[in-house]
């Protein structure tokens, strides 16, 4: 699944406007990052897979987030096991190298983290249109040709994935096997045939696009109008306020179970 | 000079322009006035400057690309140097060759807006002009597609509708249907039909297509080395055989057929469309008491060598449905190909070839059904090892590419096979003197001509030395000069004993070169037999929306004069007529 990748289905989270999706977004992301809480950071997974259900998300896009969570996930309980500051709690010790209780629920909490920023973001990546995105962000005032880098951006992206797999198999019908290479043969023959002709490809067709783009009035001093009504309306503020208020809750609970890291959060309540 | 900008939307005068960084012009001195409401083709060989005059009509030139321009430039009483590409954009539309770099958005309707958009167009008047523009090329069906589901054709007339809501009077389009299959091609043609007969647009339109130009041209202008060669009517241009031939420009069959009767015609202007071309020959067989009888077919054209009848690549009940798919992409295909065959495969886009071709290089691997290569289950192969036995020469030659000098890049392959330098230098040798590319051997690929890249790529190829070579729509973006030397290079491979694939829309190619033809449609082979007995099944190649070679359909209307319907090529019809005429 490509996160960024529009899906092209009718459900209610869909007929938000870019606007309020981009709210409940920053929302649960300020949630995220204003709480290191185990179970506060669950419930907001919980609360992205629900809205991932009513916007027909295929459930199989979390299968690969949560593979590359528990990659990362694992380097981070291992690194901060031995290198945590705060450590108290010796598990266990490796070369006379101590690995902290602390560390390890620390390392934890972080991929956690990880994995409650990543879920929002097909919320509104994958239930919104480029164009109606782009309108949204300029509601925002934020500069049209920033907008229009980040359009095409989105654009782009599979295009590029398309071009790399066709030079790629073209290079293998000439014998180039990288699989069977080492690192540093990879890294001096291996990529060079993929990605010179990669380069070069890409830059012929933004060469175009810069052409096509000016053809089509790109840059006419004129104020810009837009095709889509991005305008809230009323399904648009609900939506806002119940993302609101549950994220304020979440971090009424942040508060009052402590702010630390782990289940139970250092200093709080139930604080050992 | 209002009447005259009305009447004369884009005036051309002494215009010489030399890109950046180069010294040669790519135009020289053109004056060309377009006039309002005509359909004038730009035709000519690759790098006599065509893209270059279409970039200048609309302002491209020099506003975004630079570059020395001298001479004048006016699109309504503008001049081009003092007024910006968005100005201009309100009245002159352009439509590039590759459709995928001309479209940024989610789906069909927001491409059709992005110029209105831009343009400042308020919203309920955008939505009148998407409407009408995606009606026009009949995309309205179609309004929250996104691009990437397009078929090449919709997709080329979603960036010719994202011009016109910008209600332009002038169109102009370099190369529209070069990418496209003959569906797609027919589809953009006849919305550029109904554009400049239905609602009086001006329409400007290079391409290598003859037939195209023929059709529906007021005017052709011939560009050679950045200059007029010709320009007149089809028929003033075409007739001007000798000097086409020398510029590499294509003439159609039926012109090329009656200048070879000129004498017996006595006429110096030929015809240029089937329908008159027919009328005029049947007028001169009958004038000549030419009786009407019938004659046993024989093929005149290449003679089909004699080829061990050993299968060499076995396809056996072949099925393949992409995942995520419910629909086959190929559908028990068996097909049995003998060493040192020449075969051609036609069919649509999405008919199947390349899935095909990817089953037989090993790059796919089939739902159900072998593809059996030399003795082996080419789904027990590794693509890599694949590459001794068979070889792709690629669409696009710039997607392999990648090499300082021509002679290192050729020897890449080989030398991924693990062989002795000797041995690749005798290797390197060959697929250059092969591929005609000798002289260029310490030139930087990218400074070589784009037809010559593509002699680039099968030399590439070549080198390994693979039994077995595909050639991937090698017309592409060729003039009619750069499709016949790859096809030359094909022919020199397979006398030497080569298996030869070849995947093209371009139905005079595969006639004058392949000995066998495979036509596939809707991912099942409908056809596949001798190139001359599958072209004469005319009904069922309709089906599959090709036609016959214009020679071959010409050969077919003049059958009740005992004409054989299987010629295949100008110069066996031409000899035939002289016959029966007695020249």
């Amino acid at each position: 699944m490509n996160a960024l990748m529009f899906l092209n289905i009718d459900t209610p989270i869909h007929r938000l406007k870019p606007l309020a999706k981009l709210f409940m977004v920053g929302c649960l992301w300020i949630a995220s990052f204003s709480s290191s809480n185990l179970l506060v950071m669950l419930i907001i997974v919980i609360f992205c897979l629900i809205l991932w259900r009513i916007a027909r998300i295929p459930l199989a896009g979390m299968k690969i987030l949560l593979g590359v969570v528990a990659v990362v996930g694992l380097l981070m309980i291992v690194i901060q096991g031995f290198f945590y500051i705060a450590g108290k709690t010796v598990l266990f010790t490796v070369f006379g190298k101590p690995f902290m209780v602390e560390g390890a629920i620390f390392g934890l909490t972080m991929a956690v983290k990880l994995l409650s920023v990543a879920s929002a973001i097909p919320i509104l990546t994958m239930t919104t249109p480029i164009s109606p995105l782009m309108a949204g962000l300029a509601m925002l005032k934020l500069p049209y040709k920033f907008i229009f880098v980040f359009g095409t951006a989105m654009r782009l992206t599979p295009l590029v994935q398309e071009t790399f797999e066709e030079i790629r198999d073209a290079q293998r019908l000439r014998g180039h096997n990288i699989s069977k290479m080492n690192v540093i043969k990879k890294i001096t023959k291996g990529y060079y045939p993929i990605f010179i002709p990669l380069l070069l490809s890409l830059l012929r067709k933004t060469s175009d696009m810069d052409i096509a783009i000016e053809s089509r009035a790109f840059g006419a001093p004129v104020k810009r109008t837009y095709l889509d009504d991005v305008s809230l309306k009323w399904p648009d503020f609900l939506a806002m306020l119940l993302t609101f208020s549950f994220a304020a809750g979440l971090l009424a609970l942040s508060v009052y179970m402590g702010w630390g890291a782990g289940l139970t959060g250092w200093g709080g309540p139930f604080a050992k | 000079m209002a009447e005259r900008t009305a009447q004369i939307p884009i005036s051309v005068k002494n215009v010489t322009y030399t890109y950046p960084e180069q010294d040669k012009p790519a135009l020289k001195d053109m004056t060309l006035d377009v006039e309002r409401g005509e359909y004038l083709v730009i035709m000519g060989p690759n790098g006599a400057g065509k893209t270059t005059l279409c970039l200048l009509l609309n302002g491209v030139i020099p506003s975004v690309l630079g570059g020395r321009l001298r001479g004048r430039t006016e699109v309504m009483g503008l001049d081009t140097r003092r007024h910006h590409v968005y100005e201009l954009a309100q009245y002159v539309g352009m439509v590039l060759q590759d459709p995928e770099a001309q479209l940024f958005t989610s789906n069909v309707r927001s491409e059709a807006a992005f110029a209105a958009e831009n343009l400042g167009v308020p919203r309920e008047e955008m939505s009148q002009r998407i409407d009408w523009a995606l009606n026009v090329v009949r995309l309205q069906d179609f309004v929250q597609r996104p691009p990437p589901q397009l078929s090449g054709g919709q997709k080329q007339r979603l960036t010719i509708a994202a011009a016109l809501v910008m209600r332009p009077l002038v169109l102009v389009l370099d190369e529209p249907t070069s990418q496209l299959d003959p569906i797609g091609a027919q589809e953009v043609f006849s919305v550029l039909r109904d554009l400049n007969q239905d609602l009086g647009m001006t329409v400007v339109v290079s391409t290598h297509k003859s037939e195209h130009a023929t059709r529906y041209a007021d005017r052709i202008i011939i560009l050679n080395e950045g200059q007029i060669a010709a320009q007149g009517s089809p028929a003033e241009v075409f007739s001007n055989v000798e000097l086409m031939d020398r510029i590499y420009v294509q003439v159609p069959a039926v012109t090329r057929v009656e200048w070879d009767l000129k004498e017996a015609l006595g006429k110096k202007r030929f015809s240029v469309l089937l329908e008159d071309a027919q009328a005029n020959l049947t007028k001169l067989l009958e004038e000549r008491g030419v009786a009407k009888q019938s004659v046993p077919e024989h093929r005149l054209s290449l003679p089909t060598p004699q080829v061990p009848n050993v299968p060499y690549i076995e396809l056996k009940n072949l099925n393949f449905q992409y995942p995520g798919t419910d629909k086959k992409a190929l559908d028990n295909i068996s097909i049995v190909i003998e060493e040192g065959e020449f075969v051609g495969i036609i069919g649509q886009n999405g008919a199947g070839k390349t899935t095909l071709v990817k089953h037989i290089i090993g790059l796919l691997k089939p739902t159900s059904g072998q593809v059996i290569l030399d003795g082996k289950d080419v789904a027990d192969e590794a693509v890599e090892d694949m590459a001794r036995t068979v070889g792709l020469a690629l669409q696009n030659p710039d997607a392999q590419l990648f090499a300082m000098s021509v002679a290192e890049e050729v020897a890449f392959g080989s030398t991924n096979l693990g062989l002795l330098e000797q041995e690749v230098a005798e290797l390197v040798d060959r697929a250059l003197a092969a591929t005609g590319l000798e002289e260029f051997r310490e030139v930087y690929p990218f400074n070589l001509s784009y037809g010559d890249r593509r002699k680039l790529s099968v030399a590439a190829v070549v080198s390994m030395e693979p039994n077995v070579l595909i050639f991937d729509e090698p017309t592409t973006g060729q003039d009619h000069k750069g499709r016949r030397e790859l096809a030359d290079i094909a022919k020199r491979l397979n006398e030497m004993g080569r298996t030869i694939l070849m995947v093209t829309h371009d139905m005079d190619l595969i006639a004058e070169y392949t000995q066998r033809l495979i036509v596939m449609g809707d991912a099942k082979v409908l056809l596949d037999g001798p190139t001359a007995e599958v072209f004469q099944q005319v009904e069922t190649l309709a089906e599959t929306f090709i036609a016959p070679p214009q020679v071959t359909q010409l050969a077919l209307s003049l059958a009740e004069y005992g004409v054989p319907g299987n010629i295949l090529v100008t110069d066996d019809l031409s000899q035939v007529l002289q016959r029966k005429v007695g020249v």
